[in-house]
């Protein structure tokens, strides 16, 4: 029997990328529309025609074609925020190791505290800070930690006062939460230093997944240099490392492609059912949404690789501390965690390096 | 003998040999690529078709649900007298998606893919 390989996916996906912005001719769309019937065949179990077909579903909305309607098979796997967050925190290991080794990182460097305030921004509803606050516990000399959590969304921040008011009676230290609704790059220093003002102790900033929120680069740099403004003890950042900051649409979708291939593969891994992979797959189609089916000035979702945030921390008055872990947990799911010279903890996945953990301290000039 | 013609596709007929020979190039519209599937099926259930010989080389991309027309005729040939049929693989990669979607086709099965058409013919000539 005389047959053939099916073509690498990748290369066709690259081929149809490569006609935007303007090049969508009827044979355009009738080749989007053949590859996505090919992912779509087999989309259960094969990641790399899950993503696909997610870049696919963004790209389609990025310029209007219909045709195959992709939802019907992907809402199968739809799971609910609960089941999601859960997944996140407690199986997905660039989440929960990321939450765990910062709040790590945090402990150590308040452990000769009393008095300690929390900058978290984008807290959510405060998932990592009560991990945080309950490891904070284990501190013989904490007496009171404020957290001021930064939060645009108002529920969210509901939802963490919630959670550590049910905390409080759990901790042996005073714990005090200041909520404060707000976009972080709409902060100034003079409202940060009235923020802080009636609180007491060593301040520790904390930015998890947070700030490639911020759209664009001038704001950043002024981020950084709010966040310097008061003398913090340290800040904590945990970043995707990939470039989806760049504004050229066939890079970004390579870079786009490149990391989450490589998700897929640690989701893969994961000892939890298809359909939950699936749905936590289905997910980061909301991520690969804004990076691939949005314009560059509507995007939210803008990586950048390690080595810029720590461009911008030096630049905004920070030095980054290398090694800030004396020994690594194993995180499983084939990912090895790795100190890299010029400043981060890398998660890193075959030969990716899917997430960093920078730690930084104010440089103090005599 | 020419069967069929069109700016994409040209059907023709060997007598001596009971064959048909498809020759598509570039990217054929809906219409026009059932119309030229539909000739064929015309064509062998009025005249002595032993084997196809479809030489999809230049061919662009076929609409998923024109390739499962495509697919779904297969039956009516065999059932006129079809022993074989052989595919010319293309070299674009979008057209190999559609070949391989009609290849995943039940009713396509014991349709054979070369790598040119001199391999074709060599199996076509055996049956």
């Amino acid at each position: 029997m005389q047959t053939f390989p099916p073509p690498r996916i990748y290369d066709a996906l690259g081929l149809i990328m490569s006609y935007y912005p303007n090049h969508f001719t009827e044979q355009a769309k009738v080749e989007i529309e053949t590859l996505l019937d090919h992912c779509l065949e087999t989309l259960h179990d094969d990641s790399e025609k899950f993503l696909s077909t997610l870049i696919i579903k963004a790209l389609r909305k990025m310029i209007g074609t219909s045709g195959i309607d992709e939802h019907i098979y992907l809402k199968r796997y739809e799971i609910t925020q609960i089941e999601l967050f859960n997944i996140l925190i407690k199986e997905f290991p660039f989440v929960k190791w990321g939450h765990e080794i910062a709040n790590t990182l945090i402990c150590n460097k308040l452990k000769d505290s009393e008095n300690a305030i929390i900058v978290d921004i984008g807290i959510g509803q405060g998932i990592q800070m009560v991990h945080l606050l309950q490891k904070l516990n284990s501190l013989p000399k904490i007496k009171n930690v404020t957290i001021i959590g930064i939060e645009p969304f108002i529920d969210a921040l509901e939802a963490t006062g919630e959670n550590f008011s049910r905390l409080k009676s759990q901790v042996n230290y005073n714990l005090h939460f200041e909520p404060w609704n707000i976009f972080i790059e709409n902060i100034k220093e003079a409202t940060f230093a009235e923020k802080l003002a009636p609180f007491n102790g060593e301040i520790i900033i904390n930015a998890s997944l947070a700030l490639h929120h911020i759209q664009t680069l001038d704001n950043r740099l002024q981020v950084m240099s709010v966040l310097r403004s008061p003398s913090p003890k340290g800040i904590v950042l945990v970043e995707p490392n990939i470039d989806h900051f760049e504004p050229d649409f066939n890079r970004r979708f390579h870079n786009c492609y490149q990391h989450f291939y490589h998700i897929f593969q640690v989701i893969d891994n994961l000892n939890i059912d298809q359909y939950t992979k699936n749905g936590l797959k289905l997910f980061f189609g909301r991520e690969i949404e804004d990076i691939i089916g949005h314009k560059n000035s509507e995007r939210y979702e803008k990586h950048e690789p390690a080595f810029r945030w720590i461009e911008k921390l030096i630049h905004g008055g920070f030095a980054v501390q290398n090694n800030f872990l004396e020994k690594l947990p194993e995180v499983g799911s084939g990912i090895d965690l790795y100190f890299n010279e010029s400043g981060y903890l890398g998660f890193r996945y075959k030969s990716e390096t899917v997430l960093s953990v920078i730690y930084a301290e104010p440089v103090h000039i005599a | 003998m020419i069967v069929h013609k069109h700016a994409n596709v040209t059907i023709e007929y060997d007598q001596a040999k009971q064959r048909l020979k498809q020759t598509w190039s570039g990217f054929i519209p809906s219409k026009d690529f059932r119309d030229a599937i539909d000739a064929t099926v015309v064509f062998a259930a009025k005249n002595p078709v032993r084997t196809i010989i479809s030489d999809t080389l230049n061919q662009g991309v076929v609409k998923p649900e024109d390739t499962e027309y495509a697919g779904s005729v297969m039956p009516k040939l065999v059932a006129k007298g079809l022993k074989g049929m052989a595919f010319v693989i293309p070299e674009n990669i979008f057209t190999q998606l559609s070949l391989k979607k009609f290849a995943n086709n039940e009713q396509t099965k014991g349709v054979q893919y070369f790598k040119s058409e001199s391999d074709a013919v060599v199996w076509l000539n055996s049956l």
